[in-house]
């Protein structure tokens, strides 16, 4: 990696790991929401197989 | 539209800071959607007619895509949109700076030159089709007219893409509604001239004859179908600005748009008896509406390879080492674009093998999302490392054994063996308990597994190893 790419990443880096900064890594996703979505997969795909099979 | 300069961070492997994600919910669900509504779901559609008819077809495709979707959205998705890190960078966290740096290799030279060549040969075909109807030509698939159209239309992706990824967002924000209105056009004109009971009614083109294997099969190639954006959407996502705006979309554009657009691919296919979608629209639209669907949807076409390749270029930016990051946005995406113009010169090879080249994809693909899964989500907790991610492999609490991880790779080699061994990927045979488990699932299980338990393992001999803990 040449030397102003670094200055750049060691900037970028800096800021990113400032805890409470702006540029704080965003937040997880709630597990709510990967549970709606396997819910939602799970029961479109039972109904699916009832009808079409 | 401003140009690409070395020091954007979305022209390269640096981690992006918030302010530079220029994504919400809708324009990623506009990208998304553009990438996902491409002919590739024509055809994956043509491609599941084969061995099922409508009914199991609509569920073959809802499930197989449902399952793959919400996997990739997962990972890479999250892990990238969460920390705005470039896909293959954030990789380095599971095979290791060296393995990643292969897998990229692997994945942006081969997988994006071999769909960038399809999507591309699918336009020389749209546009032959299109010559054939209004100049009144006699253009054969196979013609080499069709590959030099296919060869223009990646010169006109590498006229965007080198323009950077807002022109993407704004070719996207037009391409993707109109895309939708075709298909949806296209799904009225096919009830305008069958019904709903005859389409029901209408075996598929060429089944095994074993309604079970065939179902399993259908979604066998949905479920790969899926898998097929784990290369793409990673760096997508890390344009996004909240981790549920790099989850949802997918949900709208690869499963939603893909699903819908693979739907009306089945019922052409039935309805027309034949699996190439450039040959749909005029026996459809008739000649003016033929024609304007067909040049449209070659255009769209266009767009995807864009996508394509712009997340294999950031990826090759990123992990290629020095040299390759010197050279000028431009003439990357064109070293990017170059093989998928040759491989345009074999339009009747690359177009006739659909159902096996997805196949192949999702034999490296379902054990690589499900190592990465359960590195990130189960072993890591969520939480990477930045600063150790970008240090050299020697340096970096990712450096594993000499910059490859042994037990993510053991485990991949391991789940693809799994996938050929229930589904042979050069005669596209099922075996074993192909017929009760699908291929890509029990790969992705065993690759799984086998990551947990040899990283434990791994853990009880060196509480240190892999930056775990």
């Amino acid at each position: 990696m040449d030397d102003e790419l670094r200055v750049e990443l060691d900037r970028r880096l800096a800021l990113i790991e400032d805890p409470g900064g702006a540029d704080a890594p965003l937040p997880p996703l709630p597990w709510s929401d990967v549970v709606l979505a396997i819910a939602a997969l799970a029961l479109l795909s039972v109904l699916l197989v009832w009808w079409a099979l | 539209m401003s140009q690409p300069t070395d020091q954007d961070a979305t022209y390269s492997e640096l981690p992006l800071l918030r302010r530079e994600r220029i994504w919400g919910f809708w324009d990623y669900s506009s990208v998304n959607v553009g990438l996902a509504i491409a002919t590739w779901a024509f055809l994956q559609g043509g491609a599941v007619a084969y061995y099922v008819g409508a009914k199991a077809a609509i569920a073959s495709i809802v499930i197989g895509y449902g399952i793959s979707v919400l996997l990739v959205s997962l990972a890479p998705c999250l892990p990238c949109g969460r920390y705005g890190i470039e896909q293959f960078v954030s990789m380095r966290s599971v095979l290791g700076e060296r393995g990643a740096r292969v897998l990229m290799v692997v994945m942006s030279a081969l997988l994006a030159a071999a769909w960038s060549a399809v999507l591309a040969i699918m336009c020389g075909h749209a546009m032959a089709n299109v010559s054939n109807q209004v100049f009144g030509t006699t253009i054969d698939p196979g013609a080499g007219v069709v590959s030099v159209l296919a060869v223009a239309a990646l010169v006109c992706s590498w006229v965007i893409v080198a323009r950077g990824p807002r022109s993407l967002e704004l070719v996207n924000r037009f391409v993707a509604p109109g895309l939708v209105v075709v298909t949806l056009v296209m799904l009225v004109l096919i009830f305008t001239s069958t019904s709903w009971s005859d389409l029901a009614a209408t075996p598929a083109l060429d089944p095994w004859g074993d309604s079970r294997l065939d179902f399993m099969l259908a979604v066998e190639l949905n479920i790969a179908g899926g898998f097929a954006w784990w290369p793409n959407v990673g760096n997508l996502s890390r344009l996004t600005r909240t981790t549920r705006a790099a989850f949802w979309p997918n949900a709208i554009g690869l499963f939603g748009a893909s699903v819908v657009a693979a739907i009306v691919g089945v019922f052409a296919a039935l309805a027309l008896g034949s699996e190439d979608p450039t040959l749909w629209m005029v026996p459809l639209g008739g000649a003016f509406l033929g024609v304007l669907a067909l040049a449209f949807v070659g255009m769209a076409n266009i767009t995807s390879v864009v996508a394509q390749s712009y997340s294999a270029l950031v990826a090759i930016k990123g992990g290629g080492g020095s040299a390759l990051r010197r050279v000028p946005w431009g003439l990357l995406a064109a070293m990017v674009l170059a093989p998928a113009a040759v491989l345009a010169f074999f339009p009747a090879t690359v177009y006739d093998n659909y159902a096996r080249f997805v196949s192949w994809g999702a034999i490296v693909v379902a054990p690589l999302c499900a190592v990465q899964l359960v590195d990130f989500f189960v072993l890591r907790r969520q939480r990477l490392d930045l600063r150790a991610l970008h240090l050299p492999f020697r340096e970096s609490r990712y450096g594993f054994w000499g910059g490859w991880n042994p037990a993510a790779i053991v485990a991949i080699v391991a789940g693809a063996s799994t996938y050929a061994f229930l589904l042979d990927p050069v005669t596209y045979e099922p075996r074993g308990w192909f017929v009760h488990l699908t291929a890509s699932l029990p790969a992705f299980a065993v690759a799984g597994a086998l990551h947990f338990g040899l990283t434990r393992a791994m853990l009880r001999r060196d509480p240190g190893w892999g930056g775990y803990r």
